[in-house]
């Protein structure tokens, strides 16, 4: 089965404004994963659109909210009928935009645990260059999220509004080229606002003879409505419905009652992730059609009643060869065998302002102004009733502020003081009637200014990540973290999506990780320090090394080379922060198993000849060629400065790292090593010889045991045991150099 | 179509959660590690013993003095792997192989199979291999705490956490450049008068430190753990000292963990004398309720002296969060039970709590209670429960707070000992009536504290919590229940059992599962348009405990105020006696 994992899809985009349109909603999820990803980091102004149904169970639930309304604008989109039901989302930038389309609700469980189907088209837009085709996709996708808003009267649709007006003057290509329908050969966005995706299906097939349909979803309507004109229209056809047991609430015994009967399959694997994904796909005399967005195979959702957005395209490969293998496949089963699930699909429901007392919408507008819509009914109209403002994570709420009791109608109350808006305000109206409280459900403060974010404030990278991608310093304990967190795949995403910085400026020291004990009163945790070091999977093992190996390499040739090609000595610091930051991931990962013996020793010695080689060769015509290391060529460019150039590579400490990443190398060199009882130090003698011969050019003496032992100590092992290990073998080591001469 | 590099069609969305059982619901790590911090700072759940506190100084000491600058400076961590491994070794050669009794040596059990296989042969520090983790990495910030570093500026009282230090000068220093404080230093001079002639402190500082096994067993003698109880530790006063001292920065915490300290001398003492062993059990139930079981199960009043008075309601409100744990952690494994039957349609909280309308579970939750219940649980409420237990009031006065915790109290069937016990019951726990104990204990627990609102400390817990929305405490159950209803206390189980569940278990959880991993996939479940569903990983049993208390008794036998006798009994010794006097009389001559 192939796979994609939702957030890494969308951090191939990073955006300036993000539009997202999803069914259920789950503040805390979107907060504390997507607000912080790659995609969103920067975004100036991000917009929600959920189901006004769903948004009231997020009102009545009270879920803790800690930048909603305030870092991005949540707009609820009530429907007389059905229910706004898409997984649309619009990511762009001036240099590039994401549609995707899938069937995951923006929730916990459907970005990362159920089983959903995820599609998405990304482009870049290059200057002066004529934008690709699939820009009307993107310019489809803006239509519909126009569309979906114009029909809400709240104040938060109109500002979502407005910002979508700003973005097509900011993003001129987005407005270009409306009536292109067509996409990338035969990609279409298609949304119910338009017209019912069963009628859209039908032009698009036209008078082709459609030989078989299969079905895909985790929810049908009690009479398997849009089977049922399916065949009608295509009597001919076979049908094929596939669903998962225990889950999917399949009608078995409308199914069965249903003739010619569709062949049901049962989803088999993964079993505990619920299926949510939706697919339709229609398979003609001359082409496959797949139809796979939101869309539930129910009457609500393709006869236009829910809002739906789908990705239609046709495709030469064969959807069964594409999703299904033995890790997850459709076992064919009889309607009486299937064992259905409870669950409905979404249904409306009747949509009344809640309560005796309600609050519509609350809005921050400049000078602390509150601009409130309520309303109440008749009993409370003499009674005092007040505006209750909760900061995130605050017990007690602000000085509460009275309101004139009205029927319906608005009101503008000034906050005294407005410097606890820093994150989410929840907001309700109480009032006491009979010495019984009542109150409004909990509504999210709009914070109008706030909600325009403003690019360099406020990175959402930790400061920690901030000085890994500046210096490679504090990686080790970077990737712990993450690994800790996210597990081997947040590990693995990480070192795929960042490379640390190119830089030919002297910089100041960071300082090594591991500070001195710091007192701290009294809150401290009891937890102990646990080393890790579980043997992983075979298919972990594989995808780190991978990834270790992408990471080295890029680094090599994006950052390392480059120094080399420029060969000055500002560089030397990043140089060989890069280089330690590189060879000690690679060590240490091999030390736990994740990357193989042979593979680390490979990239370290990668590493070491980048810094020593010297390559002289005669070509057939006899011309001389050469191709020379980082320490060469600083050797030949500064050769009129030679003091300079060692006063440098001391402080660099050059000569420890040369040496601890060769021992490292040694060491797992030595593990290959199949006959005798080798030492680590009679491993790769060509790189010893090549780092003695450096040195030797240099003038300079192999390091002092302390120099390598400082150098080690850059390396910020993780794992206490692999330091100790390190420093073990450099005491024999300075024990051998102490028995022997001097090398110099 | 052809599937470009930025196109991508018809892929599943991989399943990046990755479910952890450990502290589900926060009440452990969080405000709990608070007041445990607080109430023993500087005795953690894995700082057990006493001597590590003077030995690990001595290293520190021992590296400045000894091998900094040298040629064979390893830095410092190298210098305390040798030395503690030494001392391991050292006490398994002593004791023939076994760990010290007491326990607490890092790596003792690798050592024992170390000394099995040894056959008299010298042995190598450096190449020996015992446990991975130092001892260091356990203690230092006790350490630290302890004023016995130089330089170690502290954080203001109770404003930081962890996570936060990242102060200019943490970042440029570095282990290496620790220094010992005066008390540290006189501390470390103390600890090397007992090892200043043995070979194993000039072994560590050889390019070989090799040792022979009557080397080690000598060390093990001079300088281990079993020294200090057995009063052969030169430092053992100066550790007396340092863990009564107060004062000083950190003076709250320092009183609390001297106040503390007493109230397990005082109570080890009155309980020894009536036979009765102070354990985790007995202590919760003297600062809670003031009463004990004795050996015959009769209940005993304690009485405690008037200046133990502010640390025995700490105490006791650090029990109450402790109870309320217990019940919240058992709603949690009924939840988790519940998800693994559903399987993947999941259920909702009617679902869960519908057993819970049988005239089966009120006939067995009377006799749990010893009474005679009214109708089906779930159409009681608190105050209806407590009429049939014999505390008559419908709920509605201020004073019925007051009243359940006069009549409430050790043996009641409302205590929450009492049906603490009962939860702790596994063939219990996962019945409906496990649900039921529980969501009595929870409201049992916060009723209780609503009567202890106008005491001075009442606002200790609440102020230990961070994060409204994170942190769970008494107080904010209180608040939430108080918010939504008029008079709770006589809201039946059916509505509020799921107020409970929802807020505090199932929210709880899906929240906290954010400061695990970004994901929030660190869950047993989550839930989706109001069906909760489970992860198909179990979680059997309640996890909550009081982890600093072992660790606090060990210490204090270890400074030989308190010995164990055999018949389990802690008892204090003379040295013991003199100590809770003095001290006692010193705070109750403070104005």
């Amino acid at each position: 089965m192939r796979s994609a994992d939702f957030r890494t899809l969308l951090d191939r985009c990073p955006a300036e404004i993000a539009l997202f349109s999803t069914y259920a909603f789950q503040p805390t999820y979107f907060e504390r994963s997507l607000l912080n990803s790659r995609a969103l980091a920067s975004a100036t102004r991000i917009v929600v659109l959920m189901d006004g149904n769903q948004y009231r169970q997020l009102q009545k639930d009270g879920e803790p909210t800690r930048h909603l309304n305030h870092r991005y604008l949540l707009v609820p989109i009530f429907r007389r009928t059905g229910v706004f039901h898409p997984k649309l989302h619009l990511l762009a930038s001036t240099k590039a935009a994401m549609v995707f389309c899938g069937s995951c609700n923006l929730t916990q469980p459907g970005c990362t645990h159920n089983l959903e189907m995820l599609n998405s088209v990304q482009f870049q837009l290059e200057d002066g260059e004529r934008p690709p085709p699939s820009v009307a996709l993107a310019q489809q996708a803006l239509a519909f999220f126009e569309t979906a808003l114009a029909a809400s009267e709240r104040r938060s649709a109109a500002l979502a509004r407005e910002w979508v007006d700003d973005l097509k003057e900011s993003l001129p290509w987005l407005q270009v080229a409306r009536r292109q329908r067509r996409i990338d050969g035969n990609l279409q966005l298609h949304h119910n606002l338009d017209k019912p995706l069963w009628d859209a299906i039908q032009s698009r097939i036209g008078d082709e003879e459609v030989k078989r349909v299969t079905a895909l979803s985790p929810f049908f309507d009690r009479e398997l409505a849009v089977l049922k004109t399916m065949q009608r229209a295509w009597p001919d056809c076979e049908f094929r419905i596939a669903a998962q047991q225990h889950t999917s609430n399949l009608p078995t015994h409308v199914l069965a009652g249903i003739t010619p009967q569709p062949a049901l399959f049962a989803l088999s694997g993964h079993q505990e992730r619920r299926l949510h994904a939706k697919m339709v796909v229609i398979e003609t005399t001359a082409r496959t059609i797949i139809v796979a967005g939101s869309a539930n195979f129910t009457r609500e959702a393709w006869d236009g009643i829910n809002v739906e957005v789908c990705f239609v395209w046709d495709t030469g490969e064969s959807v069964d060869d594409l999703l299904f293998d033995d890790e997850l496949k459709l076992v064919a089963i009889a309607p009486g065998d299937f064992v259905p699930g409870t669950e409905e699909p979404p249904t409306p429901e009747p949509h009344t302002e809640g309560g005796r007392l309600y609050l519509s919408e609350a809005v921050l507008e400049s000078g602390g102004k509150i601009k409130i819509e309520y309303g109440m009914d008749d009993d409370l109209l003499g009674c005092d009733v007040t505006l209750r403002l909760y900061p995130s994570g605050r017990i007690d709420p602000l000085p509460p502020m009275s309101v004139p009791a009205k029927k319906r109608g608005q009101a503008t109350l000034t906050v005294a003081d407005s410097s606890e808006m820093r994150h989410a305000v929840a907001c309700e109206l109480c009032t006491t009637v009979d010495g019984a409280r009542v109150m409004s459900h909990r509504t999210w403060l709009v914070q109008q200014d706030a909600l325009t974010h403003v690019p360099g404030e406020g990175d959402q990278r930790t400061k920690t990540e901030r000085e890994v991608i500046e210096s490679g310093r504090g990686l080790a304990f970077l990737l712990a973290e993450i690994e800790e967190e996210d597990g081997l795949e947040g590990l693995v995403r990480w070192l795929r999506e960042h490379t640390i910085h190119f830089s030919d400026q002297p910089r100041q020291f960071f300082g090594r990780h591991r500070g001195i004990p710091r007192k701290r009163d009294p809150f401290r945790s009891d937890d102990p320090q646990q080393e890790v070091p579980e043997q992983p999977s075979e298919a972990d093992q594989q995808m780190v090394q991978k990834a270790v190996q992408d990471f080295a390499e890029r680094h090599r040739n994006q950052r390392l080379e480059r120094h080399v090609r420029k060969g000055n000595i500002y560089g030397l610091r990043n140089y060989i922060d890069i280089f330690v930051a590189v060879n000690s991931r690679v060590f240490e990962y091999y030390v736990r198993g994740l990357v193989k013996a042979p593979m680390a020793v490979g990239l370290i010695i990668e590493n070491l000849n980048t810094t020593l080689r010297v390559k002289r060769w005669r070509d057939q015509d006899g011309d001389d060629h050469e191709d020379i290391g980082y320490l060469p060529i600083l050797t030949r460019n500064y050769e009129s400065d030679m003091d300079l150039l060692r006063e440098r590579l001391s402080e660099a400490n050059v000569p420890g790292h040369l040496c601890v990443s060769l021992l490292m190398a040694q060491l797992a060199r030595v593990t290959i090593e199949k006959s005798g009882n080798p030492q680590p130090q009679d491993m790769l003698e060509r790189q010893a010889h090549d780092v003695t011969s450096a040195l030797r050019a240099l003038d300079m003496p192999l390091p002092t045991g302390e120099e390598r032992r400082r150098a080690l100590r850059e390396y910020e092992f993780s794992l206490t045991s692999t330091e100790e290990r390190l420093l073990v073998e450099i005491q024999a080591m300075v024990e051998d150099d102490s028995e022997t001469a001097p090398a110099t | 179509m052809a599937e470009s590099g930025d196109t991508v069609l018809l892929h599943w969305s991989e399943k990046t959660a990755n479910p952890s059982e450990q502290d589900p619901l926060g009440l452990n790590l969080r405000v709990g590690a608070r007041l445990g911090a607080q109430l023993l700072y500087c005795i953690t759940s894995i700082t057990p013993r006493a001597r590590y506190y003077s030995f690990l100084t001595w290293c520190v000491a021992d590296y400045l003095d000894r091998v900094k600058g040298t040629a064979l400076d390893g830095g410092l961590r190298m210098a305390l792997l040798l030395r503690e491994r030494a001392l391991t070794l050292g006490c398994a050669f002593d004791h023939g192989g076994q760990p010290c009794e007491g326990g607490g040596l890092i790596g003792s059990r690798e050592a024992a199979h170390v000394v099995a296989a040894n056959a008299g042969d010298a042995l190598r520090l450096d190449k020996v291999e015992l446990s991975k983790n130092l001892a260091w990495d356990a203690y230092k910030g006790s350490l630290a705490g302890l004023d016995l570093f130089a330089g170690a500026a502290p954080e203001a009282d109770g404003a930081e956490d962890e996570e936060t230090d990242k102060s200019p000068d943490a970042e440029q220093l570095t282990e290496d450049d620790l220094l010992l404080s005066p008390a540290g230093a006189e501390l470390a001079r103390l600890f090397g008068t007992a090892v200043s002639g043995a070979s194993v402190a000039s072994a560590v500082t050889r390019s070989r430190p090799e040792v022979t096994p009557e080397e080690l067993d000598g060390w093990g003698k001079a300088a281990g753990l079993c020294a200090l109880a057995a009063g052969r530790a030169p430092e053992l006063q100066e550790l007396r000292t340092m863990f009564l001292r107060v004062g000083g920065n950190s003076r709250n915490s320092h009183r609390f963990r001297h106040d503390s300290i007493i109230a397990f001398l005082f109570l080890a003492s009155g309980l020894a004398s009536q036979e009765i062993i102070l354990d985790e059990v007995t202590f919760a139930t003297t600062t809670y309720f003031n009463q004990a079981y004795g050996p015959d199960g009769t209940v005993i009043d304690i009485e405690w002296p008037a200046a133990l008075d502010d640390i025995v309601r700490r105490w006791r409100l650090f029990h109450a969060h402790y109870y309320l744990s217990v019940a919240l952690e058992g709603l949690f494994v009924s939840v988790v039970r519940e998800g693994l039957d559903a399987g993947l349609g999941g259920f909702t909280l009617d679902d869960l709590i519908s057993p819970l309308d049988s005239r089966h579970v009120a006939e067995r939750l009377s006799e749990h209670l010893g009474c005679q219940l009214s109708g089906l649980f779930i159409d009681l409420s608190l105050a209806d429960v407590a009429h049939a237990v014999g505390i008559a009031t419908d709920g509605t006065h201020p004073e019925w707070n007051d009243s359940l915790d006069v009549l409430a109290r050790l043996g009641h069937a409302l205590s929450e000992t009492g049906i603490e016990s009962l939860l702790r019951d596994r063939n219990i726990l996962h019945t409906p009536e496990g649900i039921a104990l529980s969501l009595l204990l929870s409201a049992v627990v916060t009723a209780r504290f609503a009567g202890w609102r106008d005491q001075p400390q009442s606002d200790w817990l609440l102020n230990n919590v961070y994060d409204a929305s994170e942190d769970i405490t008494v107080p904010l159950v209180l608040q939430d229940l108080v918010t939504h209803y008029d008079n709770w206390l006589g809201v039946p189980f059916r509505e509020l059992g799921k107020r409970l569940i929802q807020r505090f278990v199932v929210r709880q959880h899906e929240t906290l599962a954010y400061d695990k991993s970004r994901s929030g996939g660190k869950i047993l479940f989550h839930t989706e348009r109001g069906r909760i569903i489970g992860r198909g990983i179990p979680y059997d049993a309640i996890g909550v405990t009081n982890p600093r208390f072992r660790s606090a008794i060990q210490v204090l036998l270890d400074l030989g105020w308190m010995q164990k006798q055999e018949d389990g009994i802690l008892a204090l010794t003379a040295d013991g006696i003199e100590c809770l006097e003095r001290e006692l009389a010193a705070m109750e001559a403070e104005p």
